[in-house]
């Protein structure tokens, strides 16, 4: 009971230290605990897998650098997959943070040799959030009428036939807010029926997983950097996510510890409580 | 004129992207007059995020005005929004375009991770004295939460192999139905104030008469 | 410029959790710096934003009616100015019109689909529990019925299914922002310290 009092009127500090520490330690002594893939995240990889070389993928980067070390993973390895199965990606971002993640992905695999306007595409950034989602899903030159490096989208290869959002074999949406995938859905899966495939915040996973079940999402990342490194595992790409994997499960393990004991504090001192006024 | 016309312009738009939704391909004229307005939309968006900015210069300048203790903050947001402003018209490879660089992907970055990173210390000390099971609901919150934290993460399989199981029946099943719930009401909820602010009932857009 | 760089965004990172010892000056200078650096950031993706959707059309296709959004929104700007402020509803109008009429699709997506969805054939306690459980749910908004025994019990059943799913989130919320604090920790020990493999 000492314990527990001394638990109690801990200086919240010396909890924030005792968490740092546990995540700190197997980020420098990886531990190695075996890393399970899910159904929503089997799927997501099965979309990706049924596309064949040459099909057009649409990533969009809906994601804000608040979100961003969350999400951003499940981005690059999606990314990875698909231009390792010779899938070519168009990428559009209509969140203003999202624009500089697109960027920096579509010029590393542009230095990997990807060929920019043919294997890869950067359309850049449209205001607008719902209104421009709904724009581009009917008519992408109406929305995007230059590409980041100045030039009319339907001058490259790429975008060869693309017209509206419906062209796409697959949509492969990242968000960490508005838009997310609700917009998304209501604006371009509902018209137009192209399959739409989500990644998005552990805090979002939930309120997405009925788009998941009435089929109006093909796939959903819904754990944030859990889901990126089952992605990687289920590719064989393993990454940071991977090697983030044993400090999420310390992480949690010490969150749970403070909420029991927090909980067994709380019924001794109601018990205490009890005992008093008797 | 400061009533009628902005209702009278809310009024056409939502008609016409409400028509083109149910028209669609019967009347190619109104797609592609849909298609200009929202285009539009987003143009004006634009003007609206640059009005944010404007807007928070306007109050850090009275603060400077006025010569706030903290004054001196205010100077460095307006550093922040000129330098940033200026460097982010300069080409990748320049001086100003490496300036840009710099300060996107070493001061803006870090900066908007840490500060949403560090709410984690402070879910660590609610979890001591906030997070208590009170009475029944509460309990079910809590054990719910217990069970999704230990099953999401790769250790919960090493514990129990029950726990990765509880969190995927709690995610798939409980928690859609839940949401669902939710996510009908609110889209009745959309319905109703979308259709209020077309026809002009809902005027709260309007910023005070 | 890459040690720059990684300098910077740790010495950042230290501003930032210096809150965490207590507030200080420091933390909120790099508060107001972060919102300046993001208005900023904002401003220059906003005039790009216009330049590309409305002056290229309007000079190189001659589109003369890209000029109605640039003025609409220019207009927008009346609202810091009281005398002239009423002048900006027109923009507001405008954007407020078509973002209700886009929301309203949510009747086919979040409303048909999504009751759809939960009709399913009752041949296992999970397809029970999912249509059960949303009816059990949609009990408990039932604020303007007259209270009944089976409004009170149901409404109850369906704040227990609320309560699951709202723990549920609260889970993956803390799983969230702990990844974020492991993202800052992998930033620190293996692009700052180099101690990280």
């Amino acid at each position: 009971m000492n314990i527990l009092k001394r638990f109690g009127e801990m200086d919240r500090r010396w909890l924030y230290v005792i968490l740092l520490v546990m995540v700190v330690f197997p980020l420098l002594r990886p531990i190695g605990i075996p890393i399970d893939v899910s159904s929503s995240t089997a799927k997501f990889v099965a979309s990706v897998d049924r596309l064949q070389a040459g099909d057009r993928m649409l990533l969009v980067f809906d994601y804000s650098i608040g979100g961003g070390p969350d999400v951003d993973p499940q981005a690059q390895v999606v990314l990875a997959h698909a231009l390792s199965k010779g899938v070519r990606v168009v990428e559009v971002a209509f969140v203003d943070t999202g624009l500089n993640y697109a960027t920096k992905a579509c010029d590393l695999w542009v230095s990997k040799g990807k060929v920019y306007g043919t294997d890869i595409l950067n359309l850049g950034y449209a205001p607008g959030v719902e209104t421009a989602i709904s724009a581009f899903g009917q008519n992408i030159e109406a929305i995007f009428v230059r590409d980041v490096n100045g030039k009319a989208p339907s001058s490259y290869p790429i975008m060869e036939g693309i017209k509206t959002a419906g062209d796409f074999k697959l949509i492969a949406e990242f968000a960490t807010g508005i838009p997310g995938p609700a917009e998304w859905i209501r604006q371009v899966v509902t018209r137009y029926k192209v399959p739409l495939a989500c990644g998005v915040v552990s805090v979002m996973g939930p309120q997405n997983a009925p788009y998941l079940q009435s089929g109006q999402l093909v796939g959903l990342l819904g754990g944030g950097l859990k889901s990126a490194a089952e992605y990687e595992i289920a590719v064989k790409m393993p990454g940071a996510a991977t090697a983030a994997m044993d400090a999420q499960s310390l992480g949690h393990l010490t969150i749970v510890v403070f909420v029991i004991l927090g909980n067994i504090l709380f019924l001794v001192e109601r018990r205490e409580q009890k005992a008093k006024k008797a | 004129m400061k009533k009628e016309v902005p209702i009278g312009i809310g009024f056409l738009v939502g008609v016409l992207i409400v028509f083109e939704y149910f028209l669609k391909g019967l009347w190619p004229a109104v797609s592609k007059t849909a298609t200009d307005a929202q285009n539009w939309g987003s143009v004006i968006s634009a003007f609206a995020m640059g009005l944010a900015a404007a807007n928070l210069i306007v109050i850090h300048g009275r603060r400077i005005k006025q010569k706030h203790p903290d004054a001196w903050m205010s100077w460095l947001l307006f550093a922040g929004i000129l330098v940033m402003t200026i460097t982010g018209f300069y080409a990748k490879g320049t001086a100003g375009g490496n300036t840009f660089s710099f300060l996107f992907d070493g001061l803006y970055l870090p900066l908007g991770t840490a500060m949403f990173s560090i709410m984690v210390f402070f879910i660590a000390s609610a979890a001591r004295r906030a997070f208590r099971a009170r009475n029944i609901d509460a309990a079910f919150l809590l054990v719910a939460g217990v069970i999704v934290m230990i099953g999401n993460a790769p250790v919960g399989k090493l514990i129990s192999p029950w726990f990765p199981s509880a969190t995927s029946w709690l995610i798939s099943f409980p928690n859609v139905a839940g949401n669902r719930a939710i996510m009908i009401g609110a889209a009745l909820g959309m319905v109703l104030t979308g259709f209020r602010v077309i026809v002009g009932i809902d005027r709260s857009y309007f910023g005070g008469e | 410029m890459t040690v720059a760089k990684t300098w910077a965004g740790a010495l950042c990172v230290f501003a930032v959790y210096s809150f965490l010892w207590k507030e200080n000056r420091f933390f909120r200078a790099v508060q107001n710096l972060y919102v300046g650096l993001a208005a900023g950031y904002s401003i220059v993706l906003a005039v790009k934003s216009i330049q590309r959707q409305a002056w290229v059309p309007l000079t190189t296709k001659g589109d003369i009616w890209a000029i109605v959004p640039m003025i609409l929104g220019l207009l927008l700007f009346t609202r810091l100015f009281k005398r002239y402020a009423w002048v900006a509803r027109w923009p507001m109008a405008f954007l407020m019109g078509m973002g209700a009429a886009l929301s309203m699709k949510a009747i086919e997506s979040d409303f048909v689909r999504q009751i759809q969805a939960s009709l399913v054939a009752w041949n296992s306690i999970n397809n029970l529990m999912l249509s059960l459980g949303t009816a059990l749910a949609l009990t408990y908004f039932f604020f303007t019925f007259k209270p009944n025994a089976v409004t009170n019990y149901a409404g109850r059943a369906g704040r227990w299914v609320l309560m699951l799913c709202f723990g549920a989130a609260f889970g993956q919320s803390v799983q969230g922002r702990l990844s974020l604090l492991i993202s800052q920790m992998q930033f620190l020990l293996k692009d700052w310290l180099h101690v990280m493999k």
